[in-house]
């Protein structure tokens, strides 16, 4: 099974060296490269396609007049996140009129991510992702996205932290009580059920 | 890769193990071939590790919008927002700057003759507000909100002084050339509360508010003097990386720098903190962005968050501190309330 997902390209120093230099092709190829991952992590906070498309307009803009003064990010791709995050949060911020913190509730804006179910075809399968549909919908804003962060994109605990501006121990503190939560939702038993279920049956195919 | 150091894992070890989370969003064919051997070769210890496996592979499968329509017209609309901005930054090349320059020292000579000596200038910073500002030397001083700093229209012959009451950055001229001989007009003096800071040429942050003020030294050098807890005045040397904090007529604390980028992220409107109690955090939001902040019970003060945080806006922070502290907090405009 290949998860379909957004490729994991990453700028190189010298092609973002050239592009602090002044080189428009560089610049260019960078807006290129990150585009799709961009809108794609955008999306997950907003349905507002051009609320994305502005802040992916200012995004570059301040990133070409301030090239010069940038420093050089141990990951461009991570940097592009932060900065689009920051500027997408701002410009919900400034659409929503009332702001209201309560304890638990985070984000005053929603993350979600939309479950493909088109090549599912393993009945097991399918009941497993409903499972993790229902379970990941409990989970607050921020625990959404921080698994979003790992499990998804693959990042690093420090990664993640250093996008979502938490500390460390925070960040592990928030992963810990979401997985905890999945897992309560999922109940590995059943889990495991399902899958020797499905295991089997792929024997019994393999067999046959 | 090796599996077989595994099999302790439970479901939620593996879900928050690096390594393992590498392997299956990378899949690399070496170790999808290790891997399919360990499930052979642990039939039963495996099976935790492969409703690991299933749960990350499922979260996977998701819809991708890459919204590829919008990818050339919109760098268009990019090109076009910077071919627009370039004229503006272009005016603020060299040249017809150092005209605006010349014209508005020209402005402030002809003032000096008639207000020389006893007219300061003087300039505040609203709440939320950060501005910098030159001297008339030439030193640069970041104002963070609430802040006052005052100083002579022309510093003449004498000692450069300001006055400072709130917190301010100070990027300060060097014009001292034989450091045996410091002649008056090179000393650069800032006053606040109790406290004297004499500078030749250097970077440091000063914070003075409710009687209390601590220094930090970034480069340079710095001397201090201060009312000593035995009346007398004091001097203390500072060298690069030095902090100190000092209140009215009490022992003078002396520490390091942890991180001397944290020192001033304010001016970046940035919220910092390094191991900060919520009484601290609480005392920026007052004094620096004007919020009142309403306890229901003093006690709470005392908490603390333990490491390092960074955030953007007051709001990042509130979230932190509530999801950290475990409180709930509400905000009404300028208004905060917090709650166990």
């Amino acid at each position: 099974m290949s998860p379909k997902k957004v490729q994991l390209h990453e700028t190189s120093t010298l092609e973002w060296n050239s592009f602090k230099k002044g080189d428009w092709n560089a610049y260019r190829q960078l807006y290129d490269v990150h585009f799709k991952a961009l809108n794609n992590y955008g999306y997950k906070f907003t349905r507002d396609i051009s609320l994305i498309e502005d802040a992916v307009h200012d995004l570059f803009v301040n990133l070409w007049a301030r090239r010069e003064l940038l420093g050089n990010p141990v990951s461009v791709k991570n940097y592009l996140y932060k900065s689009l995050r920051n500027l997408l949060f701002r410009k919900m911020e400034t659409q929503q009129r009332f702001v209201k913190i309560e304890a638990d509730e985070d984000y005053a804006f929603n993350f979600e991510v939309s479950f493909d179910t088109v090549f599912m075809e393993d009945e097991s399968k399918r009941g497993l992702q409903r499972k993790l549909k229902e379970a990941i919908q409990t989970l607050s804003a921020r625990q959404q996205e921080i698994i979003y962060l790992r499990f998804y994109e693959g990042l690093s605990y420090e990664e993640a932290a250093d996008i979502m501006n938490l500390n460390i121990s925070s960040t592990y503190k928030l992963l810990y009580k979401a997985i905890g939560k999945l897992q309560e939702r999922i109940k590995l038993v059943d889990l495991m059920m399902m899958l020797t279920i499905f295991a089997s049956k792929k024997a019994l195919l393999e067999i046959n | 890769m090796d599996f077989s150091g595994f099999t302790d894992y439970t479901f939620e070890d593996f879900l928050n193990d690096d390594v393992f989370l590498a392997f299956v969003v990378e899949q690399n064919a070496s170790d999808v071939l290790a891997w399919e051997k360990f499930k052979a070769a642990h039939p039963f210890k495996s099976k935790v590790a492969v409703a690991a496996f299933e749960t990350i592979s499922t979260y996977r499968q998701q819809k991708v919008f890459s919204n590829e329509e919008a990818q050339q017209s919109l760098f268009e609309k990019i090109s076009g927002s910077i071919t627009a901005g370039e004229p503006k930054i272009k005016k603020l090349s060299f040249l017809p700057f150092f005209r605006v320059a010349a014209v508005f020292a020209v402005v402030v000579l002809s003032a000096v003759f008639y207000f020389k000596l006893w007219n300061k200038d003087a300039v505040k910073t609203d709440y939320g507000m950060i501005k910098t500002i030159t001297l008339p030397d030439g030193s640069e001083v970041t104002l963070n909100g609430n802040s006052k700093i005052s100083y002579a229209a022309d510093f003449g012959d004498g000692p450069r002084e300001v006055w400072i009451d709130g917190e301010a950055l100070f990027k300060v001229k060097h014009l001292n050339i034989d450091t045996n001989q410091i002649q008056p007009a090179e000393k650069f003096v800032v006053h606040c509360g109790d406290m004297n800071i004499e500078v030749l040429g250097t970077t440091f942050n000063v914070k003075s508010r409710h009687e209390k003020t601590s220094v930090g030294l970034l480069t340079g050098k710095i001397r201090v003097d201060y009312d000593g807890d035995d009346k007398n005045r004091k001097q203390f040397v500072m060298k690069p990386g030095d902090l100190i904090k000092y209140a009215g007529e009490s022992k003078l604390i002396h520490q390091k720098i942890v991180n001397p980028k944290h020192l001033t992220a304010w001016i970046n409107r940035q919220l910092v903190f390094q191991n900060a109690s919520l009484e601290e955090m609480i005392e920026v939001l007052q004094d620096d962005l004007g919020y009142e902040v309403v306890l229901n019970d003093r006690k709470l003060n005392e908490l603390s968050v333990e490491g390092e945080i960074n955030v953007g806006s007051v709001k990042e922070l509130l979230q932190i501190l509530s999801t950290t502290l475990h409180l709930n907090i509400k905000t009404n405009n300028k208004k905060i309330t917090i709650n166990q």
